[in-house]
């Protein structure tokens, strides 16, 4: 579908889609590594890119009510994990605008 | 022949809100039938309207500069109503600054150092100018410069010239005054029309005025030949050719015919990957294929025939590449594995590089048409300038990616898209600010590269392709898109302008076709191969 535009990652240490192996996130914007997504272990992250945003939906997580979007690789489709848009509790605030990216759909190279 | 009288039984005022003073229109028409030579037409005017084109104050002055009586000058300028003092003191200088030279050009220098003492220096002007003044007293060869340019006559008519430009407008008309009334209205008229596109002559008899129509509205063919996604299109530069670039792994040259329609002409074929990018040479001889992640090949137009492919030992995939102004050398930026730009000739020698560590990865390049500037687009958010071959260096940063760049006929301007639904407007040079010159906004761009262009008659506008179907059009004066063309049915990725024809926009799409838009008429079937649809 016409020409994707794929952003490149700079830096060593990089997240790859497991797929289609673009560009997903750099491995410095980690913030904790202590996640769990739907399919296992989970990054969360400050920046990922490459990838579409599906629509907002209420989801009741592990550490309470969430509005989050599914992040999609863009140009494979495959469901990379999710955004956090607003979180209902306060010591979840800190979560808000910041990614978590599943283990096991993506790839770490360098 | 009618009496002066009359001029007060007429209208005082004219134009529908009475701003315009009659006697002043009267004076600047007898000026302007004295300038085109009609005198007696001029001088019948005056009687008959009783309204002189110069004012008594002016004949007076004539008269008591041409004769030299100084005194008389200053009680005429003293005596003309409504001027301001700042103007009194030039015009009183000029005139006693005249006298002092004749003064000392006929060697009276005793009434001169009076003239001085007396007159000039109580005025109050700039004091270095009288001391100037003084220094002629005593050295008369450097006044032999400035002073005697020519005769007393030809130096009172002078300064009675500078007299004038000095003393308010209404002594004497200014020359070409309605011309220039006329002219500053006929060019507001034409900046603020909204759709001014193609060239028209100017008539005084109606406001201008363009249609809507003006600019490509109506779809007047539909290309269908390739058979995959059409990722690029762009007319050659003197606008005769069309070549469009297809995922389906072929580029294909159309002519564009002198009745305005769009014919195929050959198919190029030879890459093995889509390809993303194609170049036309200044002289629209030749074509750069670039494909995407492969080699770049060089084509000839007339003949479509492969000339060169710039194939690499080190396999590099090129991204983007610029022609020279001369058509022999090429500009092309490679990625992966390392990033590199270097120039080439036509057989595909490296004459020159830039490599190492701190080359960015180029995603976009183009040369300014006097091939002196080279834009790159860097690590997809700094849009860098650089005087080419070593010079001053630009960089700017943008806030969101860069998707694509163009770059207008006269090189003075580029566009970028950005990823953030807006489009950038800058001036192309090294030495500017920051500051963006025009945002655009309202098409859809997210995912794609989707590539926009300027157009129409003098590159006043800006047109892009989006991915909700539709080309948005732009004045480069606005933010907001002036027209939406729809027909498309999939994203449009790319539009090109026919640069020597201000009424044709061609558009790619991924629903395999080329669209051609065109300004005002209708669109006609035609029994080609790639047969128009009417959309």
């Amino acid at each position: 579908m016409g020409l994707l535009f794929l952003q490149s990652l700079p830096g060593p240490k990089v997240f790859k889609c497991r797929c289609c192996k673009v560009d997903s996130a750099p491995h410095d914007a980690i913030v904790s590594k202590n996640f769990s997504g739907r399919y296992g272990p989970a990054y969360l992250i400050n920046r990922v890119v490459n990838i579409t945003m599906g629509p907002s939906e209420d989801r009741h997580l592990m550490t309470g009510w969430h509005t989050v979007n599914d992040i999609f690789c863009s140009c494979c489709q495959q469901l990379l994990g999710w955004k956090y848009e607003k979180a209902y509790d306060d010591s979840q605030k800190y979560k808000e605008g910041r990614f978590v990216l599943e283990k096991a759909r993506v790839m770490k190279i360098g | 022949m009618e009496s002066s009288d009359d001029i007060e039984s007429r209208l005082s005022r004219l134009g529908s809100r009475g701003l315009i003073d009659t006697t002043q229109f009267v004076r600047i028409i007898i000026q302007s039938l004295y300038s085109l030579g009609f005198n007696r037409a001029a001088s019948s005017l005056e009687s008959e309207s009783g309204v002189r084109l110069d004012s008594a104050q002016h004949d007076r002055l004539l008269f008591d500069v041409m004769s030299g009586r100084w005194e008389s000058c200053v009680s005429t300028i003293n005596s003309i109503p409504g001027i301001d003092s700042s103007s009194l003191i030039n015009a009183s200088y000029l005139i006693w600054k005249e006298h002092f030279f004749e003064l000392i050009g006929s060697g009276c220098f005793l009434p001169a150092i009076e003239v001085l003492w007396k007159q000039i220096s109580p005025l109050g002007v700039d004091s270095c100018r009288v001391h100037r003044l003084a220094q002629y007293l005593v050295c008369y060869e450097a006044m032999g410069q400035t002073g005697s340019m020519g005769s007393t006559v030809q130096r009172r008519i002078s300064l009675f010239l500078d007299l004038v430009e000095v003393l308010p407008p209404y002594i004497r008309v200014p020359s070409g005054r309605l011309e220039k009334l006329v002219e500053t209205a006929v060019l507001k008229q034409r900046s603020s029309c909204q759709y001014h596109n193609l060239p028209k002559d100017i008539t005084l008899f109606e406001d201008h005025k363009c249609w809507p129509e003006q600019i490509p509205s109506t779809c007047s063919q539909v290309l269908l030949e390739h058979k995959n996604e059409v990722w690029f299109v762009q007319f050659s530069h003197n606008g005769r050719y069309l070549a469009s670039s297809s995922s389906d792994c072929t580029a294909i040259i159309w002519t564009v015919e002198d009745d305005d329609m769009v014919v195929y002409k050959h198919c190029l074929m030879g890459h093995e990957k889509p390809i993303s990018f194609l170049s036309w040479s200044p002289d629209d001889t030749m074509l750069i294929t670039c494909g995407n992640g492969e080699t770049s090949k060089l084509w000839d137009v007339k003949t479509s025939t492969l000339l060169a492919t710039f194939s690499d030992p080190k396999r590099r995939i090129i991204s983007s590449c610029a022609w020279f102004p001369s058509s022999d050398k090429v500009l092309c930026a490679s990625s992966e594995p390392d990033n590199r730009i270097f120039t080439c000739d036509l057989a595909g020698n490296v004459l020159d590089a830039w490599e190492g560590e701190r080359i960015p990865k180029i995603s976009d390049l183009a040369i300014s048409s006097d091939g002196r500037l080279v834009i790159g687009i860097c690590s997809e958010k700094t849009i860098w300038l650089c005087e080419f071959p070593q010079g001053k260096e630009k960089v700017i940063r943008e806030e969101r990616s860069i998707t694509s760049l163009s770059l207008s006929r006269d090189g003075q301007f580029f566009i970028v898209n950005l990823n953030s639904e807006e489009i950038h407007l800058r001036k192309l040079d090294v030495n500017i600010g920051d500051g963006v010159d025009a945002v655009f906004k309202g098409h859809r761009q997210g995912k794609y590269v989707i590539r926009s262009c300027f157009g129409g008659s003098g590159c006043s506008f800006v047109a892009s392709g989006s991915e909700d179907s539709k080309i948005y059009i732009w004045r480069r004066k606005c933010e907001s898109p002036i027209k939406v063309l729809m027909g498309h049915s999939m994203i449009v990725n790319s539009v090109t302008w026919n640069p020597a024809r201000p009424h044709m926009l061609a558009s790619a799409s991924d629903d395999h076709t080329v669209r051609i838009w065109m300004a005002g008429c209708n669109p006609q079937p035609s029994k080609k191969l790639g047969e128009s649809l009417i959309s």
